[in-house]
């Protein structure tokens, strides 16, 4: 997966939203994340209109002739707690053609990477209907690295149903202190009976959720997906290939899937839970730097 | 053996349905989809899945269709015709003497023949009836609707003895003129009355000559009694018929005590003469049997064995088979696309 070289290219531009920004220098808890890790300069950035001008580092303004922003992350160890739905539904197709799991392994990775880059420790809670995996805040690579294959092998067609609940709960009552959570999940979820759960999450932490879009079942076709059976993991659908790539068809579904989607968005606009849906591997990235951005915007 | 059957075809199936069922778990080349529930809402896809049931539905209607067709022409049916076309070669003669005491005799042999004629294939027969001179109710012809018409009134005509009719009281009055309707012109010869070697030699003049490659045959029924001066005598008469070609049957009506009477024993020796069958008959109801044996007797002088022609009639079965499995290709097409 070239994902490295993609992350070298976004690095720069990708940056976790903080827990709480620094009061002040004086406060001696502060350290650049970057601090460590090269000459990375990107905690030194041009100043853009609307930021705080108390940010301004003005020797380095002086030296450069124009002003550049210097920022601060807490350096207290912040947790980042990955919330994943391993539901069988997330063993199912993406648009791209990659199941969900590939997909949201991928989202896991990116903000796992980014985490450890800022020197954050990583916790997970994975759960469905039958089972809940909880491995505990780490900031080792290797220990980020148990953490993602973990969450990897917990997703296959054969898996129990999916429960975004039980995670939540679980989420909910293991981490008592501010953290990041990011709760990766699919398209259909948060359903109205997780809003609670959410409601909750969002007091204590901060909640940003990844959702990896569904591929639509009417829409495969040609000469891959002539061959192959179409059919729900959760049961109940079996697709021939009659009832396959009829644009009519492909139309209607489209409309009660971007109704749907409109319904979730509605939900986790009220929730004030900011969230991003990914189509493909090739998607995690532009939307990954979108929510972000966005949430870095919601807190200014 | 049909249980042993039975019990094949089942576990062959069993087993059949088993290896599919493995070989589909064994390529199992599921593209799985998740969150699919909204399609039951959509009401495009449920009326095309309902298309999809109707299209399966007449795969399967089809595929029945093709395999009952099949087995029907499998099965060869056929049609079978029993066919003796070589009686139907006869001409027949009905030569009846309607003098007062072979009434009876006339009427079984009208009423056997009308029977016949229902499954007579190209026989020609005729009536002639005489007392003192002949009639010709029809000639020989093969228009069965008329020949049956005209048996039909002779049997109405001749199932009364006239000897029993009331003359003068007037309620008889009817059946005399039935009966004196169909055997008028019989006695016109007034010098005398029956008189049996003209009957016979009028019935030998029904045959055409040219129809040489027909049989031909006489069924003369009569008591052989004349009274008067006949032109012909029975002897010359039946010359005259088997100088024409003809075989003559006689059928001798009267009850046996006139067996050996010189009538009899001239009528017996002019019919076995000419080679054909003779019978005393002294009960009507025994023309039945006289007149079956003519008939097995011309079957075998015709060699008129019965021929079973066995035809196959694939064709509708065919069709039904064909236009199966042609529906059964467009509606597979059309749900394979």
């Amino acid at each position: 997966m070239p994902d490295v070289s993609r992350l070298a290219q976004v690095r720069a531009r990708l940056d976790l939203p903080v827990v709480r920004r620094a009061a002040g220098l004086l406060e001696g808890h502060h350290r650049s994340v970057y601090k460590g890790h090269g000459q990375d300069f990107d905690d030194l950035h041009l100043y853009a209109p609307g930021e705080d001008v108390g940010d301004i580092d003005w020797k380095s303004s002086a030296r450069a002739g124009i002003p550049i922003v210097r920022r601060f992350v807490r350096a207290s160890n912040v947790n980042l707690v990955l919330v994943v739905d391993t539901g069988r539904s997330m063993a199912a197709a993406a648009p791209s053609g990659e199941t969900k799991a590939e997909v949201a392994s991928l989202c896991c990775a990116l903000v796992a990477y980014l985490a450890r880059d800022r020197g954050d420790r990583v916790a997970l809670v994975a759960g469905d209907a039958d089972r809940v995996v909880q491995l505990p805040p780490r900031a080792s690579t290797r220990d980020l690295e148990v953490l993602l294959r973990t969450v990897d092998r917990l997703w296959h067609p054969g898996a129990p149903a999916s429960d975004l609940g039980r995670p939540l709960d679980r989420a909910l009552t293991a981490f008592r202190r501010r953290s990041l959570v990011v709760v990766v999940t699919d398209e259909a979820r948060p359903d109205a009976g997780h809003a609670t759960l959410l409601r909750s999450l969002r007091v204590r932490h901060e909640v940003l959720l990844v959702r990896v879009a569904d591929l639509s079942p009417v829409a495969v076709d040609g000469a891959g997906g002539a061959r192959r059976e179409v059919a729900d993991v959760d049961g109940g659908l079996r697709l021939p290939p009659f009832l396959r790539g009829r644009a009519a068809l492909v139309q209607a579904a489209a409309d009660a899937v971007s109704r749907r989607r409109a319904e979730v968005a509605q939900r986790l606009t009220d929730l004030r839970v900011e969230s991003v849906l990914v189509a493909g591997t090739d998607d995690v990235v532009p939307r990954l730097v979108e929510l972000l951005g966005r949430s870095a915007r919601a807190r200014r | 053996m049909w249980v042993a059957v039975v019990v094949a075809v089942a576990v062959v199936g069993a087993v059949a349905w088993w290896l599919a069922r493995r070989r589909r778990v064994r390529e199992r080349d599921v593209l799985w989809v998740a969150n699919t529930g909204y399609l039951a809402t959509v009401p495009a896809f449920v009326s095309w899945v309902r298309r999809y049931r109707a299209l399966q539905g007449l795969a399967a209607v089809s595929l029945l269709t093709a395999v009952v067709g099949a087995g029907a022409v499998a099965a060869r049916p056929v049609e079978t015709d029993v066919v003796v076309d070589r009686l139907g070669t006869r001409d027949i003669v009905l030569c009846l003497d309607v003098s007062g005491s072979m009434i009876e005799y006339d009427g079984a042999v009208l009423r056997v023949f009308s029977e016949l004629v229902d499954s007579f294939e190209g026989e020609r027969i005729a009536l002639s009836i005489f007392n003192s001179s002949s009639r010709t109710v029809f000639p020989l012809t093969d228009d069965y609707a008329l020949v049956q018409e005209e048996l039909q009134a002779g049997v109405e005509a001749l199932d009364e003895d006239p000897a029993d009719f009331d003359y003068t009281g007037g309620s008889d009055d009817a059946d005399i003129l039935v009966f004196t309707t169909f055997t008028a012109g019989t006695t016109a010869n007034l010098a005398g009355a029956s008189l049996i070697g003209d009957g016979l030699a009028s019935c030998a003049l029904q045959f055409d000559e040219g129809a040489a490659d027909r049989s031909r045959s006489i069924i003369l029924a009569t008591d052989n009694y004349v009274s008067g001066e006949p032109i012909y005598t029975l002897p010359q008469a039946a010359d005259l018929v088997s100088s024409r070609g003809i075989t003559l049957h006689g059928v001798f009506g009267g009850s046996a005590r006139y067996e050996g009477t010189p009538e009899e024993t001239e009528y017996r020796q002019v019919v076995e003469a000419g080679g054909g069958l003779y019978f005393l008959a002294d009960d009507p109801a025994a023309v039945q049997g006289i007149v079956d044996d003519v008939v097995a007797q011309q079957a075998v002088e015709l060699d008129a064995t019965p021929e079973v022609i066995v035809t196959d009639t694939p064709t509708a079965w065919f069709l039904v088979t064909v236009a199966g499995v042609g529906l059964l290709l467009v509606v597979a097409w059309r749900v394979r696309q």
